[in-house]
């Protein structure tokens, strides 16, 4: 969500005029959980046109329930899935397709559109650009995570001949630019779609000085100190390791904590080192169980939840914490906005994920990182001890050059040059509305 | 003082009375009602069944046939948790005098949905994070 966020105020920095389409607050607070600091954080020039989505496999009201879905859940959940798919191929989504489109031709109608930026998933706001693009209007579709691609297994979802292998064949057909977080899903789809792989591009996550405490962006101190915390302040018997981030399923949770247990038992962290773990547990705002009764397992030797993190709070966060811990499933596509902010702090980090993970090369060459060899306890255990080590040794020079590192990964960076090129897209920018 | 009544129907549920009594304000009474017996601090228990709490099982295509059955014949886990607390007076006043339930795994859901007919106010939600919402501390 973060990254749509920061996407639109960049294109409105640029001098675009832009309108986002995205659904109502109630949405957030009861399906998704929410982060109100947010909405302070939206560019003042941005209208923000707000259309009311409903996601009845996510009611938590159990009087609304029908008694085959309160008896029956599993058979429930396939009949609305098949409802879900009805007009679109993505379930959950499928019928907000089009109120979406309704509303996307309606600001066509009133002030016309010189690009649409659809960022997915959900996929289904590629059908409102679809929609625009029926009049004319070109699109950018912006992939933070994949349609069609299983980022952990690597497993193709879709064939082309399928539902949503036909729709995405023809939106990327389409498309003026196809976006994507990181080179190995850029280059599974660039492989999937030869024709239109001069169409795609990387933009990396990266990270928004604002949020950690630094510069703003387009200031002349830009690319100066990345941020004001430093590396080893806290009780050196004390250390404070930390995670941030949304924990799924997919995050080797028990392995992290079954290291952590054994790191202490060997003595390789002290007896009172914490792990402070913070995040939504699951994607929906309804904690998974599975996940908290996985940390209550850690409670006694210093783990704790602490719970998600409005972004407003996260550098107070990471201020707090020593040792970063950067726990992801497994996999070569599997990135993370996370990677970047921590980069950003200039603190230790230790991987705890696939070393073929993406998030490695963004790590690889950082002076105060270390890995994990494999997911198993003892790995894990040996480079939590790495990063306590870190945090307890390094010197100023190494600090300075975690910074200088991060500095490459800030977002506007990663923005900048996709921008430079849609420029043209439209006449005026700034008098026209992107 | 509201009163809240927390339905536990599986182990699932069980892990997340503790997260929730952590983030319930102190204005609210919590009262767990449980399958079966677990160690849980800081808050009223009525168990109402004597069988040790069971994870929830998933439910494969393979068997899902049977697991209709089951529900359809009342034997599945959540029948019997329905069961038991329907037939258990100080679960029945819980739910009656509640002012919010909340059912904190599937197999609790049943219970919860009867609750409704017991309770015609009380908000009666199905997760963690909606019961924590509903009290408005999220």
């Amino acid at each position: 969500m973060y990254r749509a966020l920061a996407t639109a105020n960049e294109f409105a920095r640029s001098g675009w005029r832009v309108t986002v389409l995205t659904a109502g607050r109630d949405t957030f607070e009861q399906y998704t959980g929410t982060d109100p600091s947010l909405e302070s954080q939206i560019d003042p020039s941005i209208d923000v046109v707000r259309v009311p989505f409903e996601w009845p496999a996510q009611d938590a009201d159990i009087r609304t329930y029908s008694w085959l879905r309160a008896h029956l859940p599993q058979v429930w959940h396939r009949w609305r899935a098949a409802l879900d798919t009805v007009t679109f191929p993505e379930r959950g989504y499928g019928p907000w397709r089009a109120p979406l489109e309704r509303a996307a031709r309606r600001i066509q109608e009133t002030d016309p559109v010189d690009l649409v930026l659809a960022t997915a998933n959900p996929y289904v706001t590629f059908a409102a650009a679809d929609a625009l693009f029926e009049e004319g209007v070109p699109y950018v579709l912006d992939y933070r995570d994949a349609w069609t691609l299983d980022v952990f297994s690597g497993v193709t979802l879709a064939s082309h001949r399928s539902r949503v292998g036909r729709w995405e064949d023809r939106l990327i057909a389409r498309a003026r630019e196809i976006w994507f977080v990181n080179a190995p899903i850029r280059d599974w789809h660039a492989d999937r779609y030869r024709v239109h792989a001069d169409r795609m591009h990387v933009v990396a996550n990266g990270w928004d000085p604002e949020l950690l405490g630094g510069d703003e962006p387009g200031t002349e101190t830009r690319g100066a100190a990345v941020s004001p915390m430093t590396v080893g302040d806290g009780d050196r018997s004390h250390p404070r390791f930390g995670y941030l981030g949304t924990m799924t399923r997919m995050v080797p949770l028990a392995a992290l904590i079954d290291g952590w247990e054994l790191a202490k038992r060997r003595g390789s962290l002290p007896p009172h080192a914490t792990l402070s773990l913070a995040g939504y547990l699951g994607y929906f705002a309804v904690p998974d169980p599975e996940m908290l009764a996985t940390i209550e397992r850690g409670r006694a030797i210093g783990v704790s939840y602490d719970g998600p993190v409005p972004k407003q709070d996260v550098g107070d966060y990471y201020s707090r914490v020593d040792v970063l811990v950067l726990a992801l499933g497994a996999g070569r596509y599997v990135t993370s906005g996370k990677v970047f902010e921590y980069l950003a702090t200039g603190k230790p980090i230790v991987s705890v994920h696939d070393a073929r993970s993406a998030a490695t090369s963004v790590l690889d060459g950082h002076p105060l990182w270390t890995a994990t060899e494999s997911i198993d306890a003892s790995a894990i255990a040996a480079a939590l001890g790495r990063g306590w080590q870190l945090s307890q040794t390094a010197d100023a020079t190494q600090r300075d050059a975690a910074r200088a590192y991060a500095d490459r990964f800030r977002r506007d960076r990663q923005l900048a040059p996709r921008l430079r090129v849609l420029r043209d897209v439209a006449t005026t920018p700034s008098e026209s509305r992107g | 003082m509201r009163s809240i009544v927390l339905l536990v129907g599986a182990v699932d549920g069980a892990a997340a009375v503790p997260e929730f009594v952590r983030q319930a304000p102190d204005d609210v009474r919590v009262c767990v009602v449980l399958a079966g017996s677990a160690p849980i601090e800081g808050v009223d228990v009525i168990v109402v069944s004597a069988s040790p709490l069971r994870p929830l099982r998933k439910v494969t295509a393979k068997r899902a046939p049977r697991h209709i059955v089951d529900v359809l014949l009342r034997r599945s886990n959540a029948a019997g948790f329905e069961r038991a607390g329907a037939r258990n007076p100080a679960a029945l006043g819980a739910l009656e005098s509640a002012d919010v339930i909340v059912a904190l795994d599937a197999d609790a859901v049943p219970l919860a949905w009867r609750a409704g007919r017991l309770n015609r106010s009380a908000a009666i939600l199905n997760g963690l994070q909606a019961g924590l919402r509903a009290l408005r501390v999220t």
